[in-house]
């Protein structure tokens, strides 16, 4: 406990240097959970005033339950494979806990618990609102809430501690030398395995329904009320809460609790014997090779260095340092699974009129730019931060912080268009949108790309942390959080902008030469100016704060 | 060489750097000596570009480092007392790296050369990651000579060197003033500074209490031939209030 009370002082004493920052993102999380909070207890009460179903509208609402506890518990199952061996066997206080005194297990145990709070956090976080709307809408017995709070807390945990016992293993039999790489590729990988394998399972096959055609939709949720998935640990935690609404405790409860409680007894036992041993092996890395035979300096690096001089040297350092840094580059598997997600999606959509493929596509316009906003976090907004320790190498060399800011910036660009732009085709393609869409999709997704990229490096170096335990906490800084704050605006607006044309496209759908016309122009020119809004002003801005910076 | 004038240094409410004024010559080592917390690493943090004065004016080879910070740069190498290095880049990749960030672009020689000076050639194309604490402060002190700068500043330079390094290292920094640059060190090794010194300058509380050398030290604390400069820097320190407010008022030599 005392391991895990400095922390949090720690953390409080980090959020109360920045009240304004606190203030503001304390301000976003109240106005989301209260929406959140006011829309499911509105779709409860129309789900149960629903005339033709009021029979079934319980298991509905059960089952809607499930459907959640199971897409969070999934979301916290990927957090945890990707962040595990960073946060159980990376950090870098690690290092003073284990020189002391202290019984390895409780240090594995804090780690753990960091593990449950940044993988879980947010999710947990989420259930609450729709835990509260449904105990309202259903005038819930006060032990509803601490039960139904408790077995969520119980059902994220379950893959905090399979993550924590993978992670046990994995660095016990990863290969000497190079444990830290290969535990964490290995870890990453199963995670990408592991969202494919969701979608696999195509669960849109059960929204197959127009909402339109009453009888259908009826029969849509008469089936949807007797799918049962009583075996998987979301459906206790289900019948645990609904059990509650009346003030009983159901065995689904003790279950969850028994089963989070065994996994906690499992990976304590397990930390035991291996957690301290397995981070000593972890240390290992291979000796300094001894080598006589100095190697040229490659061609590439040369070309860049004496063509883009101090930027070009930073790009060639970069590179080399993402090639070989797993957590990096184990990004780019993360990034392809979710890509290969969003292309099974969109083909398993049914599209039966051109009209209906060109509303999809519009849409898809504006999802390409969530997704790379939520990409740009992981991969744009800590580049800068990644100098990490070696930073006062850059601050003593006579380097234009410009330089810095603008090769993280360039570094990144290329993975990021390559990402969105083959969204945007692609969509096009699956969906064979009419030309406009067609030409549109890329290139909004073109623009996002570099717009979301300057937003990200730029707030990354306006906010730099160059001293973290490790590198997962980055995206849940507060820079992080404006960052997608602002993301989310860009989004919005562009979405908006690209209303216009799409609207045109629904409405003539044979029209070829909406681009070249003046009104399209006049969009892409808005469009250029918002981009390059988004891009200079965070990278000057972080460029400046950057140059301010005393580390 | 190196020009201080007022420099003051403010975290907040502490005054960590209290109006020093300090001049160096080209071609001599100059020790900064003080107690813990003096200020002695805030004066070469804003001297280095890692920290601003709050006021006060720093010149390097001519180059105001407000005005012409590059310029004060590229005039200055650092070697600091815990370097850290990219853990993913071996040592020749990293010297490279800085020779492209400071655009020498036929550096090839002298990275070769540095390496073998420094008995890194044998792990060079090793990550830094497998260096020991003792190879890595070799490798800062390559990285810091690279640019072949005019005035060389070390914080605690002996710090995981062994034996032959703390050797080299001496033989380095006589080496370097020889030929007509500046040697900066700050340590709390007196027995070093005393060797290698040509001038000492004694800072408490962030401010200059006194500046000469060894004889002038001596003749300003009235102590005898035989006094150590550890003798003088107690007396210094420990009699602060007394002699030594009078010593900070006295012009540098």
């Amino acid at each position: 406990m005392t391991l895990a009370a400095l922390r949090l002082r720690g953390a409080l004493r980090s959020l109360a240097a920045r009240p304004a920052w606190l203030a503001g993102s304390l301000l976003l999380l109240t106005a989301v959970t209260y929406g959140g909070y006011r829309l499911v207890r509105a779709g409860v009460t129309w789900i149960y005033a629903y005339p033709l179903i009021d029979t079934i509208a319980p298991a509905v609402t059960q089952r809607s339950l499930e459907g959640l506890f199971l897409m969070l518990m999934a979301a916290v199952l990927f957090s945890v494979l990707v962040a595990s061996i960073g946060t159980l066997y990376g950090s870098d206080d690690l290092e003073l806990l284990l020189a002391h005194p202290t019984d390895a297990a409780r240090v594995f145990g804090m780690k753990v618990l960091e593990l449950f709070v940044n993988a879980a956090g947010l999710p947990l976080l989420f259930t609450l609102p729709v835990l509260a709307g449904v105990g309202v809408a259903l005038d819930a017995h006060p032990l509803y809430y601490p039960v139904s709070v408790l077995a969520a807390a119980a059902l994220y945990a379950l893959p905090v501690t399979l993550g924590a016992l993978l992670a046990l293993v994995l660095v016990r039999l990863s290969p000497a030398g190079r444990v830290r790489e290969v535990a964490t590729a290995v870890s990453i990988s199963a995670a990408a395995a592991a969202l494919l394998g969701l979608r696999a399972l195509r669960p849109e096959q059960l929204l197959r329904v127009d909402p339109q055609d009453t009888a259908a939709f009826e029969s849509f949720l008469t089936a949807f009320a007797r799918l049962e998935i009583g075996w998987l640990p979301p459906a206790w935690a289900t019948n645990a809460s609904w059990a509650a609404l009346d003030g009983r405790l159901h065995a689904s409860f003790a279950a969850l609790v028994g089963l989070g409680g065994l996994g906690l007894l499992l990976s304590g036992s397990l930390a035991h014997l291996a957690f301290a041993r397995g981070w000593v092996r972890s240390l290992d890395t291979a000796p300094a090779a001894r080598t006589r035979a100095a190697r040229p300096t490659p061609a590439w690096e040369r070309f860049l260095t004496r063509r883009l001089g101090a930027v070009g040297a930073i790009l060639a350092k970069d590179a080399r340092v993402f090639a070989r840094d797993v957590q990096q580059w184990s990004q780019v598997i993360v990034l392809a699974a979710l890509a290969g997600v969003y292309f099974v999606s969109l083909a398993a959509i049914p599209v039966p009129t051109q009209q209906f493929r060109d509303v999809m596509g519009a849409l898809n316009i504006a999802f390409v730019s969530f997704i790379v906003a939520g990409v740009a976090l992981r991969m744009a907004y800590p580049t800068v931060s990644y100098e990490a320790g070696s930073y006062w190498l850059a601050q003593v060399q006579p380097l234009r912080k410009r330089s810095l800011v603008l090769a993280k910036f360039l570094f990144t660009l290329p993975l990021m268009l390559a990402l969105a732009v083959g969204l945007g085709v692609a969509a096009g393609r699956v969906l064979d949108l009419s030309p406009t869409l067609a030409f549109g999709a890329p290139l909004a997704a073109g623009f996002s790309a570099v717009g979301l990229t300057g937003l990200a490096v730029g707030l990354g170096a306006a906010h730099p942390r160059f001293q973290y335990t490790n590198p997962n906490e980055l995206a849940m800084t507060p820079g992080a959080l404006t960052f997608m704050g602002l993301a989310l605006l860009y989004a919005t607006l562009t979405t908006l902008l690209l209303a216009r044309p799409a609207w045109t496209a629904l409405q003539r759908p044979g029209a070829a030469a909406y681009w070249t016309s003046p009104e399209g122009l006049a969009v892409i020119a808005m469009l250029t100016a918002l981009t390059l809004l988004a891009t200079v002003l965070p990278l000057w801005h972080g460029t400046r704060q950057l140059t301010r910076f005393e580390g | 060489m190196l020009t201080i004038e007022s420099l003051t240094k403010r975290y907040g409410r502490t005054l960590a750097v209290d109006s020093l004024d300090l001049e160096t010559r080209p071609g001599e080592v100059l020790a900064l000596l003080g107690p813990n917390g003096a200020g002695k690493t805030t004066t070469i943090r804003c001297v280095t570009g890692l920290a601003s004065p709050t006021s006060g004016a720093i010149r390097i080879a001519g180059h105001d480092t407000r005005r012409a910070p590059l310029a004060a740069k590229a005039a200055t190498g650092f070697v600091p007392d815990r370097a850290w290095f990219y853990p993913k880049v071996t040592a020749r990749e990293l010297l490279r790296y800085i020779a492209g960030v400071r655009r020498q672009h036929d550096a090839e020689r002298r990275i070769e050369a540095l390496l073998e000076r420094f008995r890194l050639a044998a792990h060079a194309d090793a990550l830094t990651e497998s260096y020991s604490h003792g190879m890595r402060q070799r490798l800062a002190f390559c990285a810091a000579l690279l640019g072949d700068p005019q005035l060389f500043i070390t914080d605690e330079p002996m710090v995981g060197l062994d034996v032959q390094g703390h050797r080299d290292v001496k033989k380095l920094f006589r080496e370097l003033a020889a030929a007509g640059r500046t040697v900066i060190l700050t340590t709390h090794t007196l027995a070093v500074a005393e060797e290698v010194a040509d001038r000492i300058a004694v800072i408490d509380r962030g401010r200059l209490i006194a500046l000469g050398t060894m004889g002038e030290l001596r003749a300003l604390t009235h102590q005898g031939e035989a006094a150590t400069l550890e003798d003088l820097f107690l007396h210094l320190t420990e009699g602060l209030g007394e002699g030594a407010e009078a010593a900070s008022a006295r012009e540098p030599a």
